[in-house]
């Protein structure tokens, strides 16, 4: 077979060279030497042209960074009048104005269709009214009586009604009564057999004795702290043999489903608030009572609970409330000083564990091929900056999966089905958050460790059987979680001083096998969520 | 709730592009510029431009590729208003002897044993945007290339500073090398 030319040497370079000729170079000495010199032509010129640019002032980058948080955050002014209440405040002021002036009330008709009011004297309450006790009856001065009647004698009604008899009857508790009838006779329907009395009453009801309302409160949610061992797998660098423990009570620490459609809107409002804050890698959750909405958790110091507070607050315009309690406070059974923020873990151990001679060889190439003497000291530090990348990025992944399990694990299809746009679409943001740092992180790990580390150790055979895709929200975010945590059990075994042994043959065991577990569950997550 | 998630997610999105290719992003519009000012607002502008992009649900597939374009475009179009001489050699010359001036002796010792005279404009351009981490397609995605015809400008540049290496310092080695080739 021909030798590689330059540009598909190049081409090897970005991983985009075709499998044969992949296969080829790993195969032949020639184009692999040529690489190497075509590697290093290139890396000097690239460093020569970055180099060609003066280094920034100090602090500029910060002072950059500050003027786009500016132009992406823009601050709110709290004392600016929102213009939508201003139609709201309109609206009701115009309607107490029409209640006050009575232009609402069927009672009374406007002024100008009652030309008679002017000479109707006032109507005099007269104690008195068969049936009735307490009540008042109003009856119209003679005057008015007769006023009504001859005006009615101009109306052609029904024989025997020529007189109309309307009278005004208070109930108890009432406002002086408006008369039902002054206006124009000919508007009047009465019914033929009622000529007694019109009867105003509210329908008020009976005013409760002191002391015989219950309440409404209900008692707040009791605080269930997290298990002291579920917060301690979001640390990767852990012993093994707690690591196994923790693996499978995380397995079986399911959370419950939101079965209640106003409660999976407004959980789901939660976790987008948390998101928002930033503070979503804490032990946090929200749940939904008759009272609104309660963040409730553990973080590890009152700081840490005062920062929570603040951001989450400054993100809402109704403010939830908070059950957060110190792990210091917890029972003596639940604390645990291994419990932490989920954040880049600062790898302490022995660098390079299993692959150590493997890591050595390729950063001692890698300086040869550099023309820099391969000191041992470099190394080591070379060797730690590499292990801290690939630890640092299983943290973030393990973190992100954590809290996309959380939050999935509470879903129900139905209730996401049947959801309004607007929690859908927080829903879907939510997904896509972590959905995409997923891609991210699961990419940087498989780019570290295929740039170093034999063939073996990261590529997928392709053997093993693909599980089954599930329309459960439950079970992909499950899947994910034990892949996650396999690949970190791994890693630990791979970089760090354990004991154990890891088998790259076994799909179980196979860091390749395991990364593409995690794109497939990251890639069905993601076309469900499109789907939505 | 008063902010909406679009935004939100697009802040989000920026600030990440921001820490990823923000110092590469300045320092490729500084081998354009002279003034360090003009190169933060551009790339300012770029990431503004990216965030309103996304708050209008815009689909930006590569969003490094994306962010060096705009930026590249803004460029130009500062270029035609200002007629500078933009990716000629001309300018470089001129950034070399920026260079020269500084008390970096190693850097100055690569850069000079370089012939980056011998480069065509494009070839420099290539080579400038790799330089600054970016892979062939999106080279190609900046510069409105296809990744074959990237790929060769980038070909020939090595083939002309590997050229001229030989010349310079013919060992063993090189010729061992250059004979594998």
């Amino acid at each position: 077979m021909r030798h590689l030319t330059t540009e598909e040497l190049l081409l090897h370079c970005d991983g985009a060279l075709a499998a044969e000729l992949a296969v080829h170079m790993e195969e032949c000495p020639a184009c692999r030497d040529s690489w190497l010199h075509l590697q290093t032509v290139l890396f000097e010129a690239e460093c020569a042209l970055r180099a060609s640019v003066s280094a920034e002032p100090d602090g500029h980058k910060i002072a950059s960074h500050r003027n786009l948080e500016l132009a992406l955050y823009p601050p709110k002014n709290h004392n600016e009048f929102p213009l939508r209440w201003s139609v709201v405040y309109s609206v009701a002021a115009a309607l107490t104005l029409m209640v006050l002036s009575g232009y609402l009330s069927t009672s009374q008709p406007p002024a100008a269709d009652m030309p008679q009011m002017a000479a109707v004297p006032p109507m005099t309450a007269v104690p008195q009214m068969a049936g009735v006790p307490g009540s008042a009856v109003l009856e119209a001065e003679p005057a008015l009586q007769e006023a009504v009647q001859e005006t009615a004698q101009g109306v052609q009604e029904p024989a025997g009604e020529s007189e109309i008899d309307v009278d005004l009857v208070a109930g108890p508790g009432l406002n002086p009564p408006q008369p039902a009838f002054v206006g124009d006779p000919a508007e009047i329907e009465t019914p033929a057999n009622e000529a007694e009395l019109v009867r105003f009453e509210l329908a008020v009801a009976p005013r409760p004795q002191a002391g015989s309302q219950q309440v409404a409160w209900i008692e707040p949610p009791s605080v269930s702290a997290a298990p002291a061992s579920v917060p301690a797998a979001l640390i990767p660098r852990l012993p093994l043999a707690t690591f196994r423990a923790v693996v499978e009570e995380l397995a079986q620490a399911e959370p419950a489903r939101l079965s209640d459609p106003l409660a999976f809107a407004n959980v789901i409002e939660g976790y987008w608030l948390l998101t928002q804050a930033r503070v979503w890698q804490e032990d946090l959750h929200p749940v939904w009572t008759s009272r609104g909405l309660l963040i409730e958790g553990t973080v590890e110091d009152s700081e840490v609970r005062e920062g929570v507070r603040v951001a989450v607050l400054r993100q809402s315009s109704e403010p939830p409330a908070f059950q957060i309690r110190l792990r210091e406070d917890l029972p003596a059974g639940q604390q645990t000083s291994r419990m932490a923020r989920v954040v880049h873990t600062v790898y302490r151990g022995p660098a390079g564990g299993a692959v150590r001679r493997s890591l050595l060889s390729h950063f001692s190439d890698a300086a040869r091929r550099s023309f820099v003497s391969p000191q041992p000291s470099v190394l080591e530090s070379e060797l730690g900056r590499y292990v801290s990348e690939v630890y640092s990025s299983q943290s973030e992944l393990l973190s992100h999966v954590y809290a996309l399990h959380r939050f999935l694990g509470r879903v129900d299809a139905d209730q996401l089905a049947s959801a309004d746009p607007q929690t859908t679409r927080r829903f879907r943001d939510l997904v896509r958050f972590h959905v995409r740092a997923l891609d991210e992180r699961e990419g940087a790990i498989y780019d570290r460790l295929s740039e170093a580390l034999p063939r073996k150790i990261w590529s997928r055979r392709g053997d093993a059987a693909e599980s089954n895709e599930t329309l459960d929200w439950r079970e992909e975010s499950h899947g994910l979680l034990q892949a996650t945590l396999n690949l970190d059990s791994n890693l630990t075994a791979l970089f760090g001083s354990s004991s154990m042994t890891v088998d790259a043959a076994s799909p179980e065991q196979s860091c390749g096998e395991l990364l593409h577990r995690i794109r497939t569950h990251i890639r069905r997550i993601k076309n469900r969520t499109q789907a939505l | 709730m008063t902010v909406f998630g679009t935004a939100n997610t697009a802040a989000w999105e920026t600030e990440e592009l921001f820490a990823e290719c923000r110092d590469s992003l300045v320092r490729y519009l500084r081998y354009h510029l002279d003034d360090l000012s003009e190169a933060e607002d551009i790339a300012q502008e770029s990431f503004i431009r990216f965030f309103r992009a996304r708050t209008q649900n815009e689909s930006i597939l590569q969003p490094r590729a994306w962010i060096f374009r705009v930026a590249h475009n803004l460029l130009v179009d500062q270029g035609r208003k200002k007629k500078p001489e933009l990716l000629d050699n001309a300018s470089w010359l001129k950034i070399e002897d920026r260079f020269l001036s500084k008390s970096n002796v190693d850097a100055k010792v690569q850069l000079s044993q370089l012939p980056w005279n011998r480069l065509s404009p494009m070839e420099m351009g290539c080579l400038r945007l790799r330089a600054e981490g970016l892979k062939f397609r999106e080279v190609g995605e900046v510069l409105g290339l296809s990744v074959s015809t990237v790929v060769s400008y980038i070909s020939r540049a090595v083939k002309k500073l590997r050229a001229s290496e030989n010349e310079g310092r013919e060992t063993p080695h090189h010729r061992r090398t250059t004979a594998a080739l």
